[in-house]
Formats: structure tokens, C-alpha cells, sequence
């Protein structure tokens, strides 16, 4: 049986989506329920939800053969010794640098104030630009921050844009483009290639 | 206040015991194919592991030495092995075979445990360049595990010269060929796909080189497959390298367990042809990991062949653990005496027993003792002895211990 642990959210209810299409079925698995393992209805495959920074732990350690998460989760939380295998090309979205809209000169500033989701992310972006900054980690709601005047800029995903608009934010810099990825533990590559082959297939993801 | 550090705990008597019977059954095989056993030092200059193992800087316990100078907790065995042999034997062609089990201070996770260090064991021989050894490194590798009851195994064998011959037809330049080296290391398909689709290399090679991560599988077909992949004569030459490899194991009864993976990369460089690593059924890391190591002795002025490979059994005790296969815990007492008031003769009997080769435990009537510590309680009352309930002798007690 192929143990797959899903990123719960917007990425778990794509891919059990794809997954009935492709003719795997779920029955005790509804959007809304709070149960969070899910056998097919075949016994060959077995689907964890979890939050979406835990997917490669359970990956890595074995826990799940495989795992499907953001890859700016595999960026920003690193993904050691897991075989990033496959972009899924669902959940694409960009990592911004956002702020108040019309303001976009509060880069210029000599320290920026940068609240974010991503720490490292952010941290990377304006390092490689040589630009020094205060690094505020909020855990939702970045939005926010620039709002209530707790940070000059935002470093988080835009989607469509329409919460930063409603917002009256805008994005200044994307600079990154993400998706959702196939994660794999080494050994279940290797030991369960042809189970992964046809969950591959049966979802359409294209190789 | 006191402070728990994570990961460090003690091993308590049921680990104790375990771990040496799985220490005596690798050392025995080590023995049976004439390896002297060994042990490196426990410290190591910091900037020798520093030139050799950059990858490993940071994992590293340092230390600081009395006159201020860094040292690192032995954070393996081969490097200060090779170091030694290439100073201390300078016949380059002398066969040398070496067994050890050291504790190594480097992380490792495995299913439900992690550690900063584990203990490993593992055989180096020096000298032989030939396919044959190899062989016989991977069958003792797998003879470790068998010894501990474990012959549900699965050997992938592999070469690191199929690719670093592909490697020096393509002519990369540095950066690309690191960056191509790490994709196939972590076997990132999504950004190798990528970066093959900007290296000026013909389609043919692009194709070979994307294929790399997924070259295994059944020995038969893959090989097959390989061939077909094959570019140039340097990868033809390793995979008839491995063939012969492949007849050893074959030979020595272990066909059905080798599996090919021609994806193995050299890490850091330190592999030069053969690889291998063994996992046990139904465990999700490889307990047994090696391969050959051609280059790494002639950093230390002699050019010497070899090739090894490290057991993890810190990872081997989770896995027996989780499959039932560790033995559980004897009293370590067989008989205990508890007693109110000691005496000369209760001290002399105690002894006495002692001497005769019985495990004893003397107990006063102001502690208390676990039921699973002993064989037999006696108690000692008033000058006499009390066993089950009654008033027994000395002669009694002996009979019953010697019957447990």
C-alpha cells in the first residue's frame, strides 16, 4: 500500500479531487470532515492529511511514502533527504514582496521592516540584494502588518491578488514561482516505484 | 537547575544487553573473514576533517582542546584508518582487512528515534582493487545482518564510474557540473529536468542524464537498460566492472536479493566505483551503507585501492525493536535475601552463594526491591531463613537455586 501525507487546505482538496476522478474512491473522506486518514476503498492507497510545514518530516522519517506540499514550504522549512520528484503544477502561485500601494519607495529605506509567513525566505531575498532588515515572523494575517504600521513591507504568496488589493496593498517584487511538488522518501522510491508510477498516472500528473 | 539535553540519554540494562549480543555476532563475522578489529581515536583534527569532508563541517561535535586547538568527536572511522595505514604499512600491496564498532558523533533519524551519535560498525579492506572484493565487502555487509536473524534484506548495488564517465564526455564547467552532481544526489528530478535543458550537451545526453535517477531496478532489465544508455567506453568499462561484482554475489547465494541502481552518486567525490547499500524488509533507511574509495588513501601519499562500508546499529536496534527480534530483559538477581537485621551468618551465606556463581542481592528490610530484579525471594528472620512462607535451610535454598 502507498502511504501519501497531503498538505491540508486549498492542496488536499485539489488533489483528492484528482484523485476521484481518476477513479479512486474515498468513502468516509467528505471536504469537511475532521478524520484525518483515509483509506481507498481498493486498499492500496492511504492518504494522511497534515499541516502542510509537517509533510516532509513525515516523508523524511518514513512515516508516508510520499508527500505532496508547496515547494515554498520545501524552501522556507528545507527539505532534506526526500526526493523532490515532481511538479504537480497545481496551487501555482508567486512569493511577493508586498506593501502599501502608491508606496512602493519604503524599499529605499535604510533598514525595512519585513513581516512574513517565510523568515528565510525573506531573509535570502534581501540579503542577496545587500539590503539590511528586521525580520518579524507572523504566523496569518501578514496582510496586516503594514496596515497597523508593524512592518514596512510583507514577503508572502500571491495567488490573485485579491487580498492584497482589498487590502490596499500591491506587490512590489515577485520573485519566485511556486507550486505544489511530489515529495518521495529515498527508500520508498526505490521500493515502491511502480505503486508510485500508477498514482502518478491515475491523477494525471504529467512526468 | 538541571537540564535534559535532547537525545542524550542513558542506555538502560535491556539496551545494554542487546547491543552486545548484536555487538559479539558482527565481530564474530568480522573474525571469520580475518578482519583485525580496531579503533580509531576519539578525537580528530578539526581541519583535517575540514579539507576532506566540507559537507560535514557543520554536523560536527567540536571541541576545544587544553592548549585552545579544535578538535571534532570521531566523526567516522575510514579517514583516520586510511590516514594511519597510509603512514604505518608502507607495502601499498599488503592485503589489509580491518573491523571495527565505534561510536560515531554524527546525527542520525530513524523512524521514532534520533540521536547526535550512533554506534557503527563496519569492515575496511585495503589493497585489492578487484571486483572481487567488492564482493566479498558486500556479502560480509550482508552476513552482519544475517548473523542477527535478519535474511529478508535487499542489496542495491551500484557504480559511481557510469556516471562520472557520462561526466567527462559532457565537459561542464564547474558550477553546472556541481549543480547537476547535487540534483542527482537528491535525485530532484523537477530542477534537473530544468538545468539539463540549459547545458550545451547534445539530446542524447540530456536524455541519458535525466534517465541516471531512475536507472534501477531488477538486475536483468536495468543492465540492459544501462547498456543501452551507455555513451562511452568509460561506461561500458564500469558496468562490465559491475557484472563481475554482480557474479560474486551471485556465487555466494545472493542473486535474488541484488537490486542495480545506477542513480548512486559518489558523494562529495569520496566513492570511486562500486556502491552499495542494504536495507532490512519493511524499514524505511538503509541500515548498511559503502562502496569502493580508490582516491581517498593517495591524499595521504600512498596510493592504496580500497573499499568498506559502516553499519548504523542505532538503526539496526530501532529495527529489531519494531520486528520483535530484541530478547527481553532476565532478573539480575537469582535470588534475593531480604532481611531486618543482618548477622555474621546472613553475611557469610550472602558470600557464600556469591562464590558459588549465583547472582545475589542483599536487601534490607527498609528498601524495597522489584519483583522483576530476582528468581527467588528468601527472607531472613530472627536467625533463620523464611521461603515461600515457611522456615527453610540453607540446604533448601541451595536445591531451589540451583534448579532456576
Amino acid at each position: 500500500m502507498l502511504h501519501i501525507a497531503l498538505a491540508k487546505g486549498r492542496i488536499a482538496k485539489t488533489v483528492m479531487h484528482r484523485l476521484a476522478d481518476g477513479g479512486w474512491e474515498f468513502p468516509e473522506y467528505s471536504g469537511d470532515s475532521r478524520k484525518l486518514i483515509f483509506t481507498d476503498a481498493s486498499g492500496r492507497l492511504k492518504v494522511t492529511l497534515v499541516k502542510s510545514p509537517d509533510v516532509a518530516v513525515y516523508v523524511r522519517r518514513g512515516a508516508a511514502d510520499a508527500g505532496i506540499v508547496g515547494k515554498d514550504i520545501l524552501i522556507e522549512d528545507g527539505a532534506d533527504d526526500v526526493y523532490e520528484i515532481l511538479d504537480l503544477g497545481i496551487g501555482k502561485c508567486r512569493m511577493a514582496v508586498s506593501g502599501i500601494r502608491g508606496q512602493r519607495d519604503v524599499m529605499k529605506k535604510r533598514i525595512l521592516t519585513v513581516a512574513s509567513k517565510y523568515p528565510r525566505i525573506a531573509r535570502r531575498y534581501f540579503a542577496r540584494r545587500f539590503q539590511p532588515v528586521d525580520i518579524i515572523r507572523l504566523n496569518g494575517s501578514v496582510e496586516l502588518a503594514p496596515l497597523v504600521g508593524l512592518a514596512d513591507v510583507i514577503v508572502d504568496i500571491v495567488e490573485t491578488g485579491t487580498t492584497l488589493r482589498e487590502n490596499g496593498l500591491e506587490a512590489y517584487d515577485e520573485f519566485m514561482e511556486l507550486s505544489a511538488r511530489l515529495i518521495c522518501n529515498k527508500v520508498s522510491y526505490k521500493m515502491k516505484q511502480s505503486e508510485l508510477q500508477d498514482f502518478i498516472r491515475s491523477c494525471r500528473f504529467e512526468e | 537547575m538541571y537540564q535534559t539535553l535532547e537525545e542524550l540519554q542513558m542506555v538502560h540494562e535491556e539496551e545494554m544487553v542487546n547491543y552486545d549480543r548484536i555487538q559479539s555476532e558482527v565481530l564474530q563475522v568480522m573474525h571469520r573473514h580475518g578482519c583485525r578489529i580496531i579503533q580509531t581515536p576519539t578525537f580528530e583534527d578539526y581541519d583535517t576533517y575540514g579539507r576532506y569532508f566540507p559537507g560535514l563541517q557543520k554536523e560536527m561535535v567540536k571541541t576545544i582542546d587544553a592548549d585552545g586547538s579544535v578538535l571534532v568527536m570521531r566523526p567516522d572511522v575510514t579517514l583516520p584508518l586510511v590516514k594511519t595505514v597510509a603512514r604505518e604499512y608502507p607495502d601499498t600491496k599488503q592485503l589489509l582487512k580491518f573491523g571495527y564498532v565505534s561510536t560515531v558523533f554524527r546525527e542520525y533519524y530513524g523512524k521514532s528515534t534520533h540521536g547526535k551519535y550512533f554506534l557503527q560498525s563496519g569492515v575496511e579492506v585495503l589493497g585489492d582493487d578487484s571486483p572481487e572484493c567488492d564482493g566479498e565487502v558486500i556479502v560480509t555487509a550482508a552476513e552482519f545482518l544475517e548473523a542477527l536473524g535478519i535474511s529478508d534484506m535487499r542489496i542495491d548495488l551500484g557504480t559511481v564510474a557510469y556516471m562520472d564517465a557520462l561526466f567527462a564526455d559532457l565537459r561542464l564547467p564547474p558550477e553546472a557540473l556541481a549543480r547537476v552532481r547535487k540534483e542527482l544526489e537528491e535525485r530532484n528530478l523537477v530542477s534537473l529536468r530544468q538545468t539539463a535543458d540549459e547545458l550545451a550537451v547534445t539530446k542524447l545526453q540530456r536524455d541519458v542524464l535525466t534517465e541516471l535517477p531512475r536507472l534501477f531496478g531488477d538486475y536483468g532489465p536495468t543492465m540492459r537498460r544501462a547498456e543501452e544508455l551507455s555513451l562511452n567506453a568509460g561506461m561500458a568499462a564500469a558496468l562490465e566492472r559491475t557484472k563481475k561484482v554482480y557474479g560474486y554475489l551471485a556465487c555466494a547465494g545472493y542473486e535474488d536479493r541484488v537490486q542495480l541502481d545506477l542513480g548512486f552518486t559518489s558523494h562529495m567525490g569520496y566513492y570511486t566505483d562500486s556502491v552499495f547499500k542494504i536495507y532490512a524488509d519493511g524499514a524505511l533507511y538503509s541500515l548498511i551503507s559503502g562502496g569502493r574509495y580508490d582516491r581517498l588513501s593517495a591524499q595521504f601519499h600512498a596510493e592504496r585501492p580500497a573499499c568498506g562500508f559502516g553499519l548504523n546499529m542505532n538503526l539496526l536496534y530501532e529495527y529489531m525493536a519494531d520486528a520483535g527480534m530484541l530478547e527481553a530483559v532476565q532478573p539480575s538477581a537469582d535470588l534475593a535475601v531480604v532481611y531486618d537485621a543482618p548477622s555474621a551468618e546472613l553475611i557469610r551465606d550472602i558470600n557464600g552463594w556469591r562464590k558459588d556463581g549465583f547472582a545475589v542481592l542483599g536487601v534490607s528490610g527498609k528498601n524495597t526491591v522489584s519483583p522483576g530484579d530476582y528468581r527467588l525471594m528468601v527472607r531472613w528472620k530472627d536467625g533463620a531463613y523464611e521461603m515461600d512462607g515457611r522456615k527453610a535451610d540453607r540446604a533448601e535454598i541451595d536445591a531451589r537455586i540451583r534448579r532456576l
